[in-house]
């Protein structure tokens, strides 16, 4: 079954249309990479899909359900999104994450030893329970991702957003992560759909490849499918060689004289 | 003292003790001291009816009738700013927000006021709170009005652009009924003397506020992070809003309608308490409302004790050494991250 449906949905701003049209099915285990030019709307598609955005027309549905019939409650127990801008303030590692179970604890009570479990298993999996008392102002921006990611798994959500989690992050931070966001698609029964700048990164993990352009979508499916030559310079109106290996398909940008 | 701030039931209650004793200990003082088991007593007679026939009449009506009321009008005042100023500053992530800059005390201020130069004094706590409602209704109607998702600097800039117009009418208000300026001057200036009435009511208003943001905590905590991050995590942000803006002005209104202006106390206390214990609402708030309490409840102390400053209104004397300790605070925080 799909998590999530997009059916010919048009959204944007005011009267100002940013993105048309667009259809998606997304079922669980799919790792979706989002590449676009700047200013195309990537953010504003992850915005839709995590409903603070009302479509203009067409719809957004999870689980068979469209998405304006939930409560921003409902959704944050199916959706977690982690953005690319972290706000910390002053609260310990712990608290942070524990924000994550906010959803799934009714307001007249407080966590219980099972949210408990549940974020010590999320921080594990994230590999920062040791970091769990620090201040999340003392930690490195690696470190303060991978809190958030823990926070998000905290969630339990079925479908997980990310808009640019390796902005800021040096290689081995962006690896480290890319690979955990990889192996939580593929056990947790869970969809992701992530905001990528990086091609050669969205290739390396991602299953799926989702172009948009001008607004609309230009090309998606698995990476082999999607990642052409002529999509690419479809996209990003430039020539591209593409190198491939036994481990993955590399991209590179032709040199322009 | 690490050890005693990672346990926040242990810090509240010993906090509340230590208010208790403070509150005590101002029942005692005055222009005639009373001994500390008369004040006891007097206040088992008046809680418990456990009469005991050792006090005069003179010492029931100073401690209960004259000390009593302004002791629990200080505190009930002191935690009622302090805990809407750490709703405030939380909601509109923003160090200076308080109920006075969102112009909920200028409409108050207005109210009474008005409630002054046209001789009408018994109407002035319904004129304040009046005013205080209706001047975050029009705040809110247009801070809401955003071209974008309520963004929050709209909000304040409607509060300040609200606050500078009912100021002006209300400088208008003072310049033409000179013969009145000098009480209005006063009330403005915040003070615990005018208020004799029952303090029931307000404290009513008081505790259900803090009920209410306590209610809100954990909401409160998710926002600190940003209104998108929070409707994220599962927060109704407009809506939680929308109810603390509401239950913070009641206790705004409630509290200024009773004692003036008393600023700096919305201010200072909860940053000062944030600094302590750190950003959780589910301690900072009831922190914050134990140490307002206790802050108005000095600052009244020394308007009644010490020479020097007796006679001036309560208000001036919390900004008068609020702000330097404040400005202290600021000072070594800022060494210490250097």
């Amino acid at each position: 079954m799909n998590i999530l449906q997009i059916q010919s949905l048009d959204v944007g701003y005011n009267s100002k249309t940013v993105l048309q049209d667009i259809n998606l099915a997304v079922t669980a285990g799919q790792f979706i990479s989002v590449i676009a030019p700047n200013g195309t709307g990537k953010s504003t598609l992850l915005k839709a899909i995590a409903g603070i955005l009302k479509p203009m027309s067409g719809t957004i549905c999870l689980h068979d359900k469209a998405l304006t019939n939930y409560s921003r409650r409902e959704l944050a127990q199916q959706i977690a999104v982690v953005g690319s801008e972290v706000t910390m303030q002053e609260y310990t590692a712990l608290q942070m994450v524990l924000m994550g179970r906010f959803p799934h604890i009714p307001r007249f009570s407080g966590p219980t030893p099972h949210d408990h479990t549940i974020v010590q298993t999320a921080m594990e999996e994230a590999g920062v329970w040791d970091k769990r008392l620090q201040s999340c102002s003392e930690l490195s921006q690696g470190e303060r991702q991978k809190i958030i990611i823990a926070r998000a798994l905290a969630q339990q959500p079925k479908l997980l957003l990310l808009d640019e989690p390796t902005a800021h992050l040096d290689v081995s931070n962006q690896f480290s992560i890319l690979h955990l966001i990889k192996k939580l698609a593929l056990n947790k029964d869970m969809a992701v759909i992530a905001v990528m700048h990086d091609i050669n990164l969205a290739l390396q993990f991602s299953t799926d490849l989702l172009f948009l352009k001008k607004g609309r979508i230009l090309a998606y499916g698995n990476c082999r499918d999607v990642a052409t030559s002529y999509n690419l310079r479809q996209l990003y109106d430039m020539d591209f060689t593409l190198h491939s290996d036994a481990a993955a398909t590399y991209v590179r940008p032709n040199i322009m004289e | 003292m690490k050890h005693l701030l990672a346990r926040p039931r242990v810090l509240l209650s010993i906090s509340t003790l230590l208010l208790a004793a403070l509150a005590l200990y101002m029942l005692t003082v005055g222009t005639a001291a009373v001994p500390i088991d008369a004040v006891f007593s007097v206040i088992l007679d008046q809680l418990f009816g456990i009469t005991s026939p050792d006090i005069s009449s003179t010492q029931q009506i100073i401690v209960w009738n004259i000390r009593w009321q302004r002791v629990a009008l200080a505190m009930i005042v002191g935690s009622g700013l302090a805990v809407s100023g750490a709703c405030f500053q939380t909601m509109f992530k923003n160090p200076l927000a308080d109920p006075f800059v969102l112009g909920v005390s200028s409409g108050a201020a207005l109210g009474a006021a008005i409630s002054i130069v046209t001789h009408r004094t018994e109407l002035m706590i319904i004129l304040a709170f009046t005013g205080a409602i209706l001047s975050l209704t029009l705040v809110y109607f247009f801070g809401q009005r955003s071209v974008h998702i309520r963004s929050d600097q709209q909000l304040l800039l409607a509060g300040i652009a609200c606050g500078a117009m009912l100021n002006a009418i209300l400088s208008a208000l003072v310049a033409l009924h000179s013969g009145q300026m000098q009480m209005i001057l006063f009330w403005l200036m915040g003070s615990l003397t005018n208020y004799m009435d029952s303090l029931l009511p307000i404290l009513v208003i008081v505790v259900l506020g803090l009920a209410g943001a306590l209610l809100y905590a954990r909401d409160l905590d998710v926002m600190a992070l940003g209104d998108e991050e929070a409707r994220f995590l599962g927060v109704d942000v407009a809506k939680v809003k929308l109810f603390l803006l509401v239950s913070t002005t009641l206790m705004t209104g409630a509290c200024v309608s009773v004692s003036g202006i008393i600023g700096f106390i919305g201010l200072i206390v909860p940053h000062l308490v944030r600094k302590l214990i750190g950003p959780e609402h589910l301690i900072l708030l009831p922190l914050s409302a134990i140490c307002g309490a206790g802050f108005l409840l000095l600052a009244d102390g020394l308007t009644r004790l010490v020479p020097l400053v007796s006679g001036i209104p309560v208000g001036v004397v919390t900004a008068l050494f609020g702000s330097p300790f404040f400005l202290y605070v600021l000072y070594t925080a800022g060494r210490r991250i250097q």
